[in-house]
Order: C-alpha cells, then structure tokens, then sequence
C-alpha cells in the first residue's frame, strides 16, 4: 500500500492542501512565486503536487517538473522552504512521522528537476 | 489536451510548431501569434467579433470548433451540453493545433425579456428588473444584450418566485450600457439575456455560517443570495458587511436594516474608509475587519463579491484568516475590455 493510501488517499490530500497553501503564501522566502497566480488554479496545482508526494496517482514526468520550474532560478533554500512547509503540514494533521519520512522522500526524488540541475 | 497543458505549462511554453497552428473560420485561414487567443486573432485581422469581459465570464465571445480539439480552459463556464457541441470561449482559447471554427447562431443562447422598473437606487446605481420566469439561483449573474451589438453582464439580485429578475447598474461614464439605460430602456422594451451563468448562490447547510462581503455593485448579488438564505429559512449566523470609500457609496440602507430588524440571526456592517468616527457607518478597513471582528472563519460559507482587485484581496485575506478555499464563493466585477 502506497503511503498516500495510508494516510487517507484523496481526503488527507483535501485536508492537506489548504493547510499548505496557507504556510506557503505566509513563507517569505517562496511566497512570490506562489503570489502572482490565480488563487483557484493554484490552489488546484497544490493539490495535485500534494497527491504526487504522497505518493499518490499522477502524471508528472521529470520533464515536466523541470520545464515547469526552469525559468524561475530556484536554489536548495527555495525548495527546503517548500519542504518545511510541507512537513509542518504533516505535522499539523498528526501524520506519523515513518509516513512524513516517506512522503519527503518522494519530494527529495523531484528535487533535480525542480531545481533544474 | 496535452499532459504539460493540464498544469499550466502550456501557458508559458510556445509549442514548438507554432508556425504550424493554424485558425480557420469562414473559409479563411488566420495564423495566430504565440499565446494569443483566437478572439484577439480574429480581432487583429479587423474582424468585429463579439466580446466583452475579455476574461472568461461572459460568455459573450462563445463560438465553436468544427474540426480540431480546444484546450479545456477555453470551456470553463460552458454547460456540459455546450462543451459536447464544442462550444468554447474565444477569448480564452489558446489554439494547440489547428482549428476551424465557427459563429454560433447565439440567439440560441438568449431569450427575450421585458424591461419591468427603471429607477435609481442611489446618484450612481440603477435598478433594472426584466419579467421572467426563467431558471435561475439568485446570485448568478446573465450577460444582457440592448442590441446585437453588445452584451454586458450583471448579477442577479432577485429570487426566481419574485417574478423577476433585478440588476442594479452602475452608472459609468461613457458605458454603452448605461448610455442605454439612461436613454433609450424604458418599461415593456426588450433585451435578450444569455445565462443564467455562475457558481456563486446559496448552497449552504442551514445551520452553517454566513459571511458577506461587498463593495459597490457586488451588493447585488449579495442581496440575492440573502433573500434567497432567509426564504429557506437558514438558521444560522449570517453576516453581511459592505464597504464603501464614503457613506454616498451606499444604497438598499433601509431595505437591508428591515431586514435586519426581521431576522435575529443577520447582521449588517457598512464600513467606510473615510468618515466621522461615531456616525451612522464604522469607519475601518474592510480585510482587518474581515479578518478580526467577524469571529471564526474556518467552517463559514464565504461570498465575496465586487471589483476584482477588492475579490482578489478579499479571497487571500478570508483564506489566510481560516476560511477553507472550497467554502469561498466569488465573483469579480470586470469594466467591459472595450
């Protein structure tokens, strides 16, 4: 059973997403990249990143991901901030921390095409 | 549509065979310019095609493919029904791939309503009400068209078992629409309405809480929804809070502090930015105000609606206060792009 699963497949992800949202917009050192986009569709592409590092069904290719994040010169600060966020998520919703482990795991498996090396 | 195109990257990208994708429409072939819209293709070329908003809400610019595939963003809004015909928004279609494309007979769209009551609810608002009997939530909003030409929208301010469906028109220099309310609508003169159109009406549990938020014309909707809460008996908290910069930008006072006298579970706030402090209306600051003197957000039903710089703010601000994104219902007010 994927991790995702275990955690509650799409409603951790639901109860998740606006949690994350919040910390993101609220984080100085990644919320400009989150700031310029319409609320809704963000919102949408939160979920869907979410579902990805839970380890849940998806359709990001490394492509993907990396031609998503090029233009935007992100460093290691950019995406552990992100990573922060994402694990004070966790934590807030009570999550054990074996699954938190492994859902960073799966973020950490992203981070080259993210930060475009 | 494309895997890239389901998260936005399409947006950004350029397809790599721009020089490919081509627009046909009534026997011609039109070659649209990377990242624009087959509304504004058509457009550059000096075609008068019909538009409005220019941002996916009215409706006025739909059209349909006949040959090609549209992506899914330039369907948002349409029916279920409409999408299956390959009706898509204009403005918002961004073509992938070749395309050929046709005018709907929009007429098909619309139905023909009478003008019932003309009169002002304040120096710069108007109220319209058309007889009609058609489907509607209280809240959505029509785009009205005085003539072929042009086509504008409103909310809906009245519910359907009143008979008939209430605008209230700002009054804007230069607007063709109010020129014509101004000088040609009168009583038993007719306008053909697309629509209804819109998500943003009452479908809240009955004991849930309410909060309203408004500026300017976005009260229309509000009153809408509100009559339309209070007729299903809801029970719970509802708050409505309107702001204005000063008092003048305030109308619908009496009808709404009646109401307020009528039900125990309303509350009615206007703020005004600049005033005298112990008058009439609070002077504050409409998002402190929403975020530190209505109570919990999270759990409330939120509807928001205004000019879109106040929906936008007002969105962010409710949603950082607590509220849940899902639980946030909005419409902006965008001036025509004409």
């Amino acid at each position: 059973m994927s991790v995702y699963e275990k955690i509650g497949g799409e409603a951790a992800v639901n109860a998740a997403v606006d949690i994350f949202y919040r910390k993101v917009l609220a984080d100085e050192r990644i919320n400009e990249f989150f700031d310029t986009v319409d609320m809704e569709a963000q919102h949408a592409k939160q979920k869907a990143f979410l579902t990805m590092a839970f380890g849940g069904p998806n359709n990001y290719t490394g492509k993907d991901m990396r031609e998503a994040h090029k233009h935007m010169n992100l460093n290691e600060g950019h995406f552990n901030a992100v990573a922060e966020c994402l694990v004070g998520t966790l934590q807030e919703l009570s999550v054990p921390q074996e699954y938190i482990d492994e859902i960073v795991g799966i973020a950490l498996s992203v981070k080259d095409d993210v930060l475009n090396k | 549509m494309s895997i890239l195109g389901r998260f936005g990257i399409g947006e950004q990208g350029v397809a790599k065979d721009q020089d490919a994708v081509k627009l046909k429409f009534r026997g011609k072939e039109y070659s649209p310019e990377p990242g624009e819209s087959v509304l504004d293709t058509l457009l550059r070329s000096g075609l008068d095609m019909p538009h409005s908003c220019k941002a996916g809400l009215c409706q006025a610019c739909v059209m349909k493919t006949e040959e090609g595939i549209v992506p899914d963003k330039s369907q948002n809004g349409l029916s279920a029904a409409q999408q299956s015909m390959g009706y898509f928004l204009a403005c918002q279609c961004v073509p992938e791939q070749t395309i050929s494309v046709a005018s709907i007979d929009q007429t098909n769209l619309r139905v023909a309503l009478k003008v019932k009551t003309i009169e002002p609810l304040s120096e710069s608002v108007t109220r319209l009400c058309l007889e009609g009997s058609t489907a509607f939530r209280a809240g959505q909003y029509v785009t009205l068209w005085p003539t072929e030409a042009y086509g504008r929208s409103y909310s809906i301010a009245s519910t359907p078992d009143e008979g008939v469906l209430e605008f209230h028109v700002k009054n804007i220099e230069g607007g063709r629409f109010s020129a014509w309310l101004r000088d040609e609508a009168k009583v038993g003169v007719t306008v053909e309405m697309q629509g209804p159109m819109g998500l943003c009406f009452y479908n809240a549990e009955a004991d849930a809480k309410l909060v309203m938020t408004c500026i300017g014309t976005g009260l229309a909707p509000m009153i809408g929804i509100l009559k339309d809460a209070l007729a299903e008996g809801h029970s719970g908290d509802i708050r409505l809070v309107v702001g204005a910069k000063t008092e003048e930008g305030f109308y619908e006072e009496s009808f709404l502090r009646e109401l307020e006298q009528l039900h125990e579970n309303l509350s009615v706030d206007f703020l005004v930015q600049e005033g005298d402090v112990g008058g009439l209306y609070q002077v504050a600051d409409i998002y402190e105000y929403a975020t530190n003197e209505i109570g919990e957000l999270k759990g409330s039903q939120i509807y928001i609606c205004g000019a879109e710089s106040f929906v936008k703010k007002m969105k962010r601000t409710v949603f950082m206060a607590g509220a849940n994104m899902q639980d946030i219902h909005s419409d902006s007010f965008l001036a025509s792009a004409d």
